[in-house]
């Protein structure tokens, strides 16, 4: 019995390790996968797949400049804002080694996310540019559009388990879920589309871009420099991740064999997945045109679709 | 509640379907209209393989020529013609029609619960949902738009809920008829897509709610 | 206890006398209190006595403390008391009582009353004349004991009383600036709403004694399908007093003309005293048929929407407020809807939920509201404006006020680990479960829709409050009011602020063990022994403490050793030279977005009109204006008012000045009368 215990110990620690490693090492690896693939289709060699490393430790040794006009929101929102990351990356299941069985609230991940995004958006608005106004202006404009979505998708998943705490939802031992392969599929496509938008990918923004009239989230740290741009772009590494990690959890849940699959091949495809979104990312940002500001809420409404045909599911269940 | 393969397909189709609804961009909507047929043709070949009746493989066959390749490429060219690229000025704005559409979705599950079964054990509810649902969105593109094109495409969408209706319902008609009806829409499509020529040629436009004196 | 007896031996002499006080004695003490104010400035009007504003500032920290021990007492013990002594006109004695249902509410009054007396002397050197002064403490002394009173009336004859007191002397609190023709608009408007209010209510209240032969809110039964039309009165009458759309018009109006404290106190509590009395009657008395429940359910979600939209757009800081307070009071509205929808489906967790969702965030929203409208009081008396357009760069001149209107917003924009986070989610979680349960379809389908509409509305509040702060507080001055000298410390109004703050951040972070003590109100409205701290299971305590640990970690970690190095320079300007204040985002540029998207519910219009000969490339001048004409305003109130004066100049006619005539009405009508009297 004592051996059984630690043996389940060991497993968990095992795993705990297995969360934090992948959570420190991620981020960047995923970022560098989505530009190494992008190179490779403009028939570039491209930089390393471990750039993104060396661009944030090299930042992170340089001196700050900041404006002076800043107050302690600009110069707070960067350290809030990891560790608001950091806490949502613990708490949402986008990796199947979710580590002591933390529960996720579905409600609360939603709005830690939506803490970030005020945190950031007030330090875009703190230097007085105009800029980071706009930014800002747009950021909260999309998030708009973009939060019943998520919430939704979310949601009526939830409500097909019966719960709320997306541990639960995502922890391949509800039976209700199991059948539900188009539940999942649709939920998982109506997440990509809006972590499109919520990551400030192609369609919606150019991360790329250096015009600032354009930009949306890269508008938003014009000011941050150095050190405070690491924390920055660090954070928005983590939230590539997580929201990915959603989304292909969502596709992998949909996917049978993965139901019957042992726990080792799932964390790998868990992470395979999270890879495999990113490249593909990489393939719409290099087929596809920023969309005009104007006509990005006809694509956001195609995610909202998907969250409706999730509600729809989700209610006809039980009805026959 | 576990999902035939037909099933899913039909209401894959259904969704593709509603998605038409959400861009006034004609290409776009062709595209959509594509996969959303592709679904259709696929749902025909399955019936086949489930109730080993050959002919529906002919008749899949048939809709994938025809409406998945024939049909929407013809319609690129007379775009590409008229020079329209996109249907402006909807009575409704796209993404909200689209919602619309995708509430209609579930209102004719609720529907299509009504429909007493019609040849015996062969109803499936799901499948006549779908194919109402696609009659619906059918009705909405027709009643939203105002570009010709866009009408052609919510006839083409009206017909292939009638016809998915038929197949899943009935498990397919005789081949002569299915073929005819085949026959009749690609004709008809052709027909309306020089008819758009001449309205184009005397009107400068193909704005359908500008040509109101179909009357005496 | 005995380690206490031993340390505070002359508290444990005093715990006897302690616990002999009653929670009626020290409510009527409250009241007396604040009624000998009020008594003082008449006296002072009369005589040369001129009041000192700390006295009057004392007496009013002295009410609102015997109002909070009073809650607190009570928390334990219900009682029945009243004033026999009063004239009732035969109607019913007033009675009062003190239970488990009215302790949150009468606490909240406290506290709020305590954080805006706290705040009055900041705001009293406006004031330019004793008349002035008088008025001004005369009716917050009369408002605070007329709402304590609504709080504890037991009958309809005592509540409508003091129900009166209290909308009077509200109403005319709006005008204590009485010269401004706005304030003047306000008061009328407000006073209006109050009507029509108190019409209401009179007519059901009269309803329902006609069906349960009694004046006693105990005695009334709302299950009862012959009391649907009281219950649809209840409920209109008090969506006017909370401000549901449509009724919301007057709101923006009267918060933003009523003096500072005076504001809070309105935001904060006299529209609860509506939620209050849905609570003790159609909850309480059972209420469960649906045609109440779906126009709660519509009128509340409307309100959400329409609220948080224009408080999106206002450019003004206190009727942006007014508009946030619109939205919220659908929110608990909406709750409350779910409320009796769950107990019409027998969901017995459900129910417990939201209600629990409904008492927490009425609560909660007077404490974050308050706090706020003190926040834009204290801008507006550092800058002598409310415009978005002419603030800017505050956070550096004024400190203390960014911090507590930062709390406030990230409470009310229900930002984990504050109390506005706790109850939002107390609320969506209600719906989930409605939307899990064995319920029928439509209403599942409505409660899985609420939750996106609240996710929505969540989002707009969060743009919302993202521009208020970011327009006001940060940035740059726009304009030369905005930069006056930089506030000295704490005073009085920042030391409110401070208190409301940590209640709200207290709350917030102790969200499980706050939530239990609502339990015996729990227990009273829908009989379910539930501990309420069970229904939020979250560990957001440990989590705020991660959170605090991990962000301070990075920060002294990564950010501060390297904080000497740093250099400061201007604000990026693509090198274009430097960049004056009007190159920033504007509080209406920074909604225009959205607002354009929602165009049509908002009447945005935006006319251009650039001059030069050219025009493209070189303009000589450029004049943007951005139109909205709120629809209800604009279009329905006026279409009414104009059938009203229509009217009412027909009707003068009958008024013919002669006084056969008027003596032919008087005979006509005793006919009719008494034909009435002998057939009926």
């Amino acid at each position: 019995m004592e051996s059984l215990l630690t043996d389940l110990n060991r497993q968990e620690w095992l795993r705990a390790g297995a969360f934090f490693f992948s959570l420190i090492l991620m981020p960047p690896l995923t970022v560098g996968i989505i530009r190494k693939t992008k190179a490779r289709f403009q028939n570039r060699i491209g930089a390393p797949i471990f750039q993104p490393f060396y661009d944030l430790t090299k930042l992170l040794k340089k001196d700050e400049t900041i404006s002076n006009h800043v107050s302690w929101i600009f110069r707070s929102a960067p350290s809030i804002n990891l560790s608001l990351l950091f806490i949502v990356a613990c708490l949402a299941p986008w990796t199947t080694l979710h580590p002591f069985g933390i529960p996720g609230d579905l409600f609360l991940l939603i709005y830690l996310l939506a803490f970030s995004r005020f945190f950031t958006v007030l330090s875009a608005l703190d230097a007085g540019s105009a800029f980071g106004g706009f930014g800002a202006s747009r950021e909260v404009t999309l998030a708009l559009l973009v939060e019943p979505a998520i919430m939704l998708s979310l949601a009526s998943l939830g409500v097909t388990a019966g719960t709320s705490d997306l541990t639960t939802v995502f922890s391949f031992e509800n039976v209700k879920l199991q059948s539900q392969t188009g539940l999942w599929f649709i939920a998982g496509c109506g997440l990509f589309l809006s972590s499109l938008v919520e990551l400030s990918r192609m369609p919606a923004d150019d991360p790329t871009t250096h015009l600032e009239l354009t930009m949306v989230h890269e508008a938003m740290i014009l000011e941050n420099s150095a050190t405070n741009l690491a924390l920055a772009e660090l954070t928005h590494f983590v939230k590539i991740v997580v929201l990915l990690g959603i989304s292909s959890q969502c596709f992998l849940h949909s996917l049978p064999w993965v139901w019957h699959a042992s726990e080792i091949t799932r964390a790998l495809a868990s992470i395979g997945g999270v890879f495999f979104m990113a490249a593909f990312i990489a393939v719409i940002e290099s087929v596809a045109v920023k969309l005009r500001w104007t006509k990005l809420p006809e694509f956001i409404a195609y995610s909202v679709a998907m969250s409706i045909f999730c509600v729809l599911i989700a209610l006809s269940r039980g009805t026959n | 509640m576990t999902l035939d393969t037909f099933e899913a397909l039909s209401v894959l189709s259904a969704i593709l379907g509603i998605l038409i609804l959400g861009t006034t961009l004609l290409r776009t909507n062709l595209s959509f209209y594509r996969m959303h047929t592709l679904a259709i043709a696929a749902v025909t070949a399955w019936i086949a393989h489930i109730t080993k009746e050959d002919h529906l493989y002919v008749v899949a066959l048939g809709v994938f020529l025809i409406k998945v390749i024939f049909i929407p490429n013809f319609l690129n060219w007379v775009m590409k013609k008229v020079d329209v690229g996109s249907d402006k000025q909807a009575f409704i704005a796209a993404p909200l029609s689209m919602h619309l559409g995708a509430l209609m979705l579930g209102l004719s599950f609720l529907l299509s619960k009504q429909i007493p079964g019609l040849v015996g054990g062969h109803d499936s509810h799901l499948g006549s949902t779908a194919a109402m649902s696609i009659l619906f969105t059918g009705v909405l593109l027709m009643l939203t738009r105002r570009a010709a094109l866009s009408q052609i495409v919510g006839f083409l969408v009206i017909e292939n809920g009638i016809y998915l209706f038929a197949v899943t319902q009935t498990h397919g008609m005789p081949m002569l008829v299915e073929m005819g009806l085949l026959l009749e829409v690609l004709v008809g499509v052709m027909i309306s897509g020089l008819l758009l020529f001449n309205i184009k040629k005397s009107f400068e436009h193909i704005d359908v709610s500008q040509l109101t004196e179909l009357k005496d | 206890m005995a380690g206490k007896v031993k340390i505070f031996p002359f508290v444990s002499f005093m715990i006897p006398y302690i616990e002999a006080i009653t929670p009626s004695s020290l409510f009527i003490t409250a009241c007396v209190i604040w009624s000998s104010g009020a008594v003082l400035t008449v006296v002072s009007d009369l005589t040369k006595l001129r009041l000192e504003d700390r006295w009057m500032t004392g007496l009013s920290i002295a009410g609102s403390l015997a109002t909070i021990i009073g809650s607190i007492k009570s928390y334990t013990q219900t009682q029945a008391f009243g004033f026999s002594g009063f004239p009732n006109f035969g109607l019913a004695p007033l009675t009062c009582l003190t239970d488990s249902l009215s302790v949150p509410f009468t606490l909240l009054l406290g506290l709020v009353s305590l954080a805006a007396a706290l705040a009055t002397p900041s705001f009293t050197h406006t004031l330019a004349t004793k008349s002035q002064h008088n008025h001004f403490f005369r009716l917050t002394f009369l408002m605070l004991s007329g709402i304590l009173m609504v709080l504890l009336s037991a009958n309809a004859i005592a509540f409508l009383v003091f129900w009166e007191v209290m909308s009077v002397a509200a109403a005319s609190l709006i005008t204590t600036d009485h010269i401004r023709h706005r304030a003047q608009r306000a008061a009328i408007s407000y006073m209006t709403a109050s009507r029509i209010a108190t019409a209401l209510f009179t007519a059901a209240f009269l309803w329902m004694q006609h069906l349960s032969g009694s004046f006693d809110f105990s005695a009334w039964h709302f299950n009862d399908p012959r009391a649907l039309p009281a219950a649809i009165m209840l409920f209109l009458g008090a969506a006017t007093k909370a401000g549901l759309w449509p009724m919301h018009v007057y709101l923006p109006q009267s918060y933003a003309e009523a003096p500072g404290p005076a504001a809070a106190i309105l935001s904060g509590v006299v529209g609860k005293t509506a939620i209050y009395l849905l609570l003790r009657l159609l909850i309480q008395g059972n209420c469960e048929s649906l045609p109440v429940i779906y126009l709660a359910l519509a009128l509340g979600t409307v309100s959400c929407v329409w609220g948080v939209l224009f408080a999106l757009v206002e450019r003004d800081l206190k009727r942006l407020l007014a508009f946030s307070s619109v939205e919220n009071m659908g929110l608990i509205v909406v709750a409350l809807a779910l409320t009796m929808l769950a107990r019409h489906h027998g969901l017995d967790m459900v129910m417990a939920i939201a209600v629990t969702g409904v008492l927490f965030h009425a609560f909660n929203h007077g404490l974050f509201k308050s706090l706020l409208m003190l926040g834009a009081a204290s801008v507006e008396r550092a800058t002598h404006t409310r415009e978005l357009s002419q603030l800017g760069g505050l956070a550096k001149r004024m400190p203390w006020t960014m911090l507590g209107f930062f709390v406030g917003a990230m409470s009310i924009c229900a930002m984990p680990a504050t109390n506005g986070f706790a109850s939002k989610w107390l609320i969506y979680q209600a719906f989930f479960r409605l939307a899990c349960d064995e319920a029928p379809l439509f209403d599942r389908a409505i409660a899985l829709a609420m939750v996106g509409v609240l996710a929505f509305v969540g989002a707009l509040a969060l743009a919302c409050y993202a521009k208020a702060i970011g327009i006001a507080f940060l940035g740059r001055p726009r304009s030369r009011q905005a930069q006056m000298p930089p506030e000295s410390g704490i005073d009085n109004l920042a030391a409110a602020q401070i208190l409301l703050s940590c209640l709200c951040i207290l709350l917030g972070t102790s969200a499980g063990i706050s939530l239990s003590a609502l339990s015996p109100a729990l227990n009273l409205l829908t009989q379910c022994s539930n501990d309420t701290g069970s229904f939020f299971p979250l560990a957001i305590g440990q989590l705020s403490l991660i959170g605090v640990f991990l962000t301070s970690a990075i920060y002294l970690i990564i950010l501060g050793p390297k904080t000497k190095d740093i250099r400061t320079y201007i604000t990026w300007d693509c090198g274009y030279g430097p960049l004056s204040a009007r190159a920033e985002e504007t509080g209406s540029s920074f909604s225009h977005p959205i607002g354009r998207i929602f165009s049509q519910i908002l009447q945005l219009n935006v006319e251009t009109e650039i001059q030069g000969k050219d025009r493209r490339h070189f303009p000589e001048a450029i004049r943007v204006e951005t139109k909205m004409s709120p629809f209800i305003e604009t279009k329905a109130y006026r279409r009414f008012l104009d059938v009203v004066n229509w009217l009412s100049l027909t009707l003068t006619r009958l008024q013919t000045g002669s006084i056969h005539v008027h003596l032919l009405y008087l005979f006509l009508t005793m006919i009719v009368l008494v034909l009435l009297g002998t057939t009926l």
